[in-house]
C-alpha cells in the first residue's frame, strides 16, 4: 500500500543526504584551506609589522609589496590597525598614500563583491585609510540600486571626510530614511565649514535632523555655538529645551542662575533633571534653595540628581547631613543619606 | 469490518495526521532556514569591530544596568562578574541580585570584590521580596550586589530593576560568560532605532568544552560528552534557524533570560517579570501584548552574533529537569496570554507567533510521541502497518537529523565560531544520529513537562553546576 510513498521518501532522504554530505565536504575542505591561508596571512603580518611600523613612523624605506593577495591582505589588516592607533598627520598621510598605491585593486574587488559584508569591509578600509582615489568607485556604489542604508551612511561619511561638495544635498535628501542616531553619526564627521553651513540651515531642517544637530553641538563642544543653544532654551517645545540643556551639559557651558532657575522649575521632569546637571558644574550658591526644594520632587531621578548636585556644592555635605537628620520629607531624607554614603565610597 | 480492521483504520488515521503534521512543520522550518541563510550569509566575514566602534564614543549610546540573578551560583558567579567587568561598553553598572542563596555566594563576592554595605534608596516600581542590603564594591564603583530574601528568578530580576540606575537593563544568568563586544552588538539595534527597538536578545552557546580563564573565552571547543554535543546542535538549530526568521518579521516571542536587553520603562509599564518558570518568554509575550494594546510601533529583535556562553547540564537527570521545566514555562506563557491566540487584534503576534508556539513548539512533542507510539504498534501489527512505521521513521529523520545537520552547516557557512574542522565533523555526524536517541528523549521530557503542569508542579528544581571558568 505504501510502496510508492516509501520509495519516494527513501529517494528524497538519499538525495538530501547526498546534498548535505557534499556541502559538508565542501565546507570542511574550505575550512582547512582557509585555515592555511590565515596562517600565511599571520606569518606575513609577523614579518611585515616592524618594517611597516618604521616606514610609517620615520618614513623609512617603503615596504616591498609583491603580488601575493595574501600579502596584500596582511598589509591591509596591519594598516587598518595602525590607522586606528596613530593620530599624527604625517603618519596618516603615509597610510593614505601607501593604501592608494597598493590597495586600490583589492578594495575595488571588495566594492564590486555580491555580498554586502564584503562591500562594507571595503568601505570601512577606505574610511580608515582616508583614501581619495576611490571617488568614481564610491559614486558607482552610491548610485547603485542595491545600495543599503548602512552602505549609504558609510559612503556619506567618506564623502564628508573627503570634503565632497555635494554632501549637504545628499544629507538633506537621503536615499533611505535616517534615524536621529544616524544623522548624529554623520554630523560628527562634518568639518567645521560644513557644520557651519548646516547651522545656517537649522531653521529649515526636518525635526529629526534638527534634534541631531543640537545633540551634535554638545558632542563638538565648541563654545562658538553656545548662543544658538541658549536661544533654543526659549523654544516652545520641551523636547528642544531638554536637548539644548543636554548639549549645554556636554560642553559645560555656564548658564546664569536666573535662567537656570526657570528650567529647574519646569513642568517636565526631564528638563528639571537636565537643569540640575548644569547646576553640578555651575555650583552657584544662589541655586542651593531650589536644589533643596528639588530633593522633594515627585520624580525619583530628579531627587537623586539634586542630591548629587548638592554634594558638589561647597557646603554640600553639611546640607545633606542636616537633611538626613531633620528633613520632614522621608524620600528626601533617604536620598540625602544615600548620597552621603556614596560620597564616602567614591 | 472486524475489530482488528477498525483498530487498524484508527491507527492509520492517526498516523496520517502525524505524517501531515510533520510535513507541514518540516516545510515551516525549511522556510525559516532559507530566510536565515540569506540573512546570515549577508554579514558573513563582516569586520568584527568597525560597525560597533563608533558606539563606544557617542553620547547616544545609552548606559545599561546588567542584572545577574544568583541563587546558589557560588561556582560560576565569579567568572560571570569578571567577564562583565571587562566588557567593552561606555557606561554600565553590574547588579548581582543574591536571591537568598544558601551557599557562600555572597561571602565570596564580599571578599573578592571588597563589597561595602551602603544605604540605597530603592525605587519600588515593582513588588518584590524585601531587600536586606545593598553592597557596593570598593574596587569597581559600577558593581552593586543586592542581598534579598528568596523569591525566585523573576522576583530577583524585578528587585534588580528597582535598584538599577539606567534606562536599559540586561538580564544575564549567573553561570554565563559574555564575549567582550557582545554588549555593543546587542545594543546596536536599540541605539540605531532611536528607541523603536525595545528589546534585543543575543545568542546563547554552550561553554562546556571551551577554555575560559578569568571570565574570558580563550578557546572555543566542544565537550566530549555526547549529551552536551547534542545540546550544542540543538542550540544552533534553535537560534540560527528559528529566531532569525521570526525576528525579521517582529514575531519573536523569546528573548533568552540568559542574555537579553530591555527598555526599563516599557518593562515596568508592562508590569515587570511574572512569577512563572518561563519568566523570560512570558515577559516578551506581555511586552508584545502591551505594545499592541498601546498601539505603539515597537520591535523586539534577535541579533545572532553576540554570544553569551553558558554551562549546559551534562547528566540526563539535570537535562531532563531543565527540558521539562522549559516546556512547562512555554505552556504557562501561552496559557496566561491565551487571549492573543488567533486574535487579529494582536496582528501577526496573535495570528502567527502564538499559533506557531502552540502548534509547533508546544504540541510538537505530543504529536512526535504519538508518532513514535504508532511506529512501535505498527511494527507489532506487521504487513502494511510495518511499511507505515518505516514511512514515519523516514520522515522523523527529516524532522530531526536532516534539519539539525542543516543547522550545523549553516553555522559553518555563515558564523564559524568553531575554529577546528574536527569540531564541525563531530557536530555534523552527531546531528545525523539525533533521531535515533536524543530527539526521542527530549520528546519524552517535554511531554513530562506537560504532565507536570497538569499536576500543578511548580518551581525550578535543583541544577548542579561544575563551573565553566578556570
Amino acid at each position: 500500500m505504501f510502496k510508492d510513498e516509501l520509495l519516494f521518501f527513501v529517494v528524497m532522504l538519499g538525495i538530501f543526504l547526498i546534498i548535505l554530505f557534499s556541502i559538508f565536504l565542501y565546507l570542511v575542505m574550505k575550512k582547512i584551506r582557509e585555515t592555511k591561508k590565515r596562517e600565511s596571512i599571520e606569518a606575513y603580518k609577523e614579518e611585515l609589522q616592524l618594517p611597516l611600523f618604521h616606514f610609517l613612523r620615520e618614513g623609512a624605506e617603503e615596504v616591498e609589496v609583491g603580488r601575493d593577495p595574501l600579502q596584500i591582505r596582511a598589509l591591509i589588516e596591519l594598516m587598518a590597525g595602525f590607522s586606528q592607533t596613530f593620530a599624527s598627520e604625517d603618519i596618516l598621510m603615509r597610510i593614505r598614500l601607501f593604501a592608494e598605491d597598493h590597495f586600490d585593486g583589492e578594495i575595488k574587488k571588495h566594492l564590486r563583491h555580491r555580498r554586502w559584508s564584503m562591500r562594507m569591509n571595503g568601505l570601512y578600509w577606505i574610511e580608515d585609510f582616508g583614501m581619495r582615489t576611490m571617488t568614481v568607485e564610491l559614486d558607482r556604489v552610491y548610485q547603485s540600486r542595491r545600495l543599503t542604508k548602512q552602505e549609504e551612511i558609510q559612503i556619506l561619511k567618506i564623502y564628508i571626510k573627503n570634503g565632497s561638495s555635494d554632501v549637504m544635498k545628499a544629507l538633506m535628501h537621503p536615499k533611505h530614511e535616517f534615524t536621529e542616531f544616524e544623522y548624529s553619526l554623520l554630523f560628527q564627521a562634518l568639518g567645521n565649514e560644513d557644520f557651519e553651513g548646516l547651522m545656517e540651515a537649522a531653521g529649515e531642517l526636518p525635526e529629526v535632523m534638527h534634534h541631531s544637530l543640537i545633540d551634535s553641538i554638545g558632542m563638538r563642544q565648541n563654545p562658538h555655538y553656545a548662543g544658538f543653544l541658549e536661544e533654543k532654551l526659549g523654544s516652545a517645545s520641551s523636547e528642544i529645551r531638554i536637548r539644548a540643556l543636554k548639549a549645554i551639559v556636554a560642553m559645560e557651558h555656564y548658564l546664569p542662575p536666573d535662567l537656570l532657575a526657570e528650567h529647574l522649575e519646569s513642568d517636565s521632569w526631564q528638563e528639571r533633571l537636565m537643569a540640575i546637571k548644569v547646576c553640578e558644574y555651575v555650583r552657584n550658591p544662589e541655586l542651593t534653595g531650589l536644589l533643596i526644594g528639588l530633593m522633594r520632587d515627585p520624580s525619583f531621578y530628579v531627587r537623586s540628581q539634586a542630591a548629587q548636585a548638592i554634594m558638589r556644592l561647597e557646603r554640600g555635605q553639611e546640607i545633606l547631613k542636616e537633611m538626613a537628620v531633620s528633613e520632614e520629607d522621608l524620600y528626601a531624607r533617604d536620598m540625602a543619606e544615600q548620597w552621603l554614603e556614596r560620597g564616602r565610597i567614591t | 469490518m472486524n475489530i482488528s480492521d477498525a483498530w487498524g483504520n484508527v491507527l492509520l488515521g492517526i498516523g496520517w495526521f502525524v505524517l501531515i503534521y510533520m510535513i507541514l512543520v518540516i516545510s515551516f522550518y525549511t522556510i525559516l532556514l532559507v530566510i536565515s541563510m540569506f540573512q546570515l550569509r549577508k554579514s558573513y566575514q563582516l569586520d568584527d569591530w568597525e560597525p560597533y566602534e563608533e558606539l563606544l564614543h557617542l553620547s547616544q549610546t545609552k548606559p545599561v544596568s546588567i542584572l545577574v540573578p544568583a541563587y546558589n551560583e557560588s561556582v560560576g558567579i565569579m567568572a560571570t562578574v569578571r567577564s562583565l567587568l571587562s566588557i567593552e561598553y561606555p557606561e554600565y553598572e553590574v547588579i548581582i541580585v543574591n536571591d537568598g542563596s544558601t551557599d557562600d555566594s555572597l561571602e565570596k563576592l564580599i571578599e573578592t570584590f571588597q563589597l561595602v554595605k551602603i544605604k540605597w534608596v530603592i525605587r519600588q516600581q515593582l513588588e518584590t521580596q524585601p531587600v536586606k542590603a545593598v553592597y557596593q564594591s570598593k574596587l569597581y564603583k559600577n558593581l552593586l550586589v543586592v542581598d534579598k530574601a528568596n523569591g525566585g528568578k523573576a522576583d530577583a530580576l524585578n528587585a534588580g530593576i528597582n535598584v538599577s540606575n539606567f534606562p536599559y537593563f540586561c538580564s544575564i544568568d549567573g553561570d554565563s560568560v559574555l564575549e567582550r563586544s557582545a554588549f555593543l552588538k546587542v545594543m546596536k539595534p536599540i541605539i540605531e532605532s532611536d528607541g523603536d527597538v525595545i528589546a534585543s536578545g543575543g545568542s546563547i552557546r554552550i561553554a562546556n568544552g571551551c577554555d575560559i580563564e578569568s571570565g574570558e573565552i580563550v578557546k572555543i571547543g566542544l565537550s566530549r560528552s555526547p549529551l552536551v554535543v547534542m545540546q550544542v546542535i540543538e542550540y544552533l538549530r534553535a537560534f540560527l534557524m528559528g529566531r532569525i526568521g521570526l525576528s525579521r518579521h517582529n514575531l519573536l516571542l523569546i528573548v533568552s533570560g540568559a542574555f537579553g536587553v530591555f527598555s526599563k520603562s516599557w518593562v515596568i509599564r508592562a508590569g515587570g517579570y511574572a512569577h512563572t518558570v518561563g519568566e523570560d518568554m512570558e515577559l516578551v509575550v506581555r511586552l508584545h501584548r502591551f505594545v499592541k494594546e498601546e498601539k505603539a510601533d515597537k520591535q523586539i529583535v534577535y541579533v545572532p552574533d553576540p554570544v553569551s556562553w553558558t554551562e549546559a547540564p551534562e547528566s540526563m537527570k539535570y537535562l531532563r529537569r531543565q527540558r521539562s521545566r522549559w516546556h512547562r514555562g512555554l505552556f504557562e506563557s501561552l496559557w496566561i496570554h491565551k487571549k492573543l491566540l488567533f486574535n487579529p487584534k494582536y496582528g501577526s503576534i496573535g495570528m502567527v507567533s502564538m499559533p506557531y508556539f502552540l502548534i509547533i513548539e508546544f504540541l510538537g512533542p505530543v504529536v512526535e510521541l504519538t508518532g513514535y507510539l504508532i511506529m512501535i504498534v505498527s511494527l507489532l501489527f506487521g504487513g502494511v502497518y510495518l511499511e507505515f512505521a518505516i514511512l514515519l521513521f523516514l520522515l522523523s529523520i527529516f524532522y530531526g537529523s536532516i534539519l539539525s545537520m542543516s543547522a550545523v552547516l549553516l553555522e559553518e557557512w555563515t558564523i564559524r565560531k568553531y575554529p577546528k574542522a574536527s569540531d564541525i565533523m563531530k557536530l555534523f555526524f552527531y546531528s545525523l544520529t539525533e533521531t535515533l536517541w536524543y530527539r526521542p528523549l527530549t520528546v519524552l521530557w517535554r511531554c513530562e513537562g506537560i504532565i507536570d503542569f497538569l499536576r500543578k508542579k511548580r518551581g525550578w528544581g535543583e541544577m548542579a553546576r561544575k563551573g565553566v571558568s578556570k
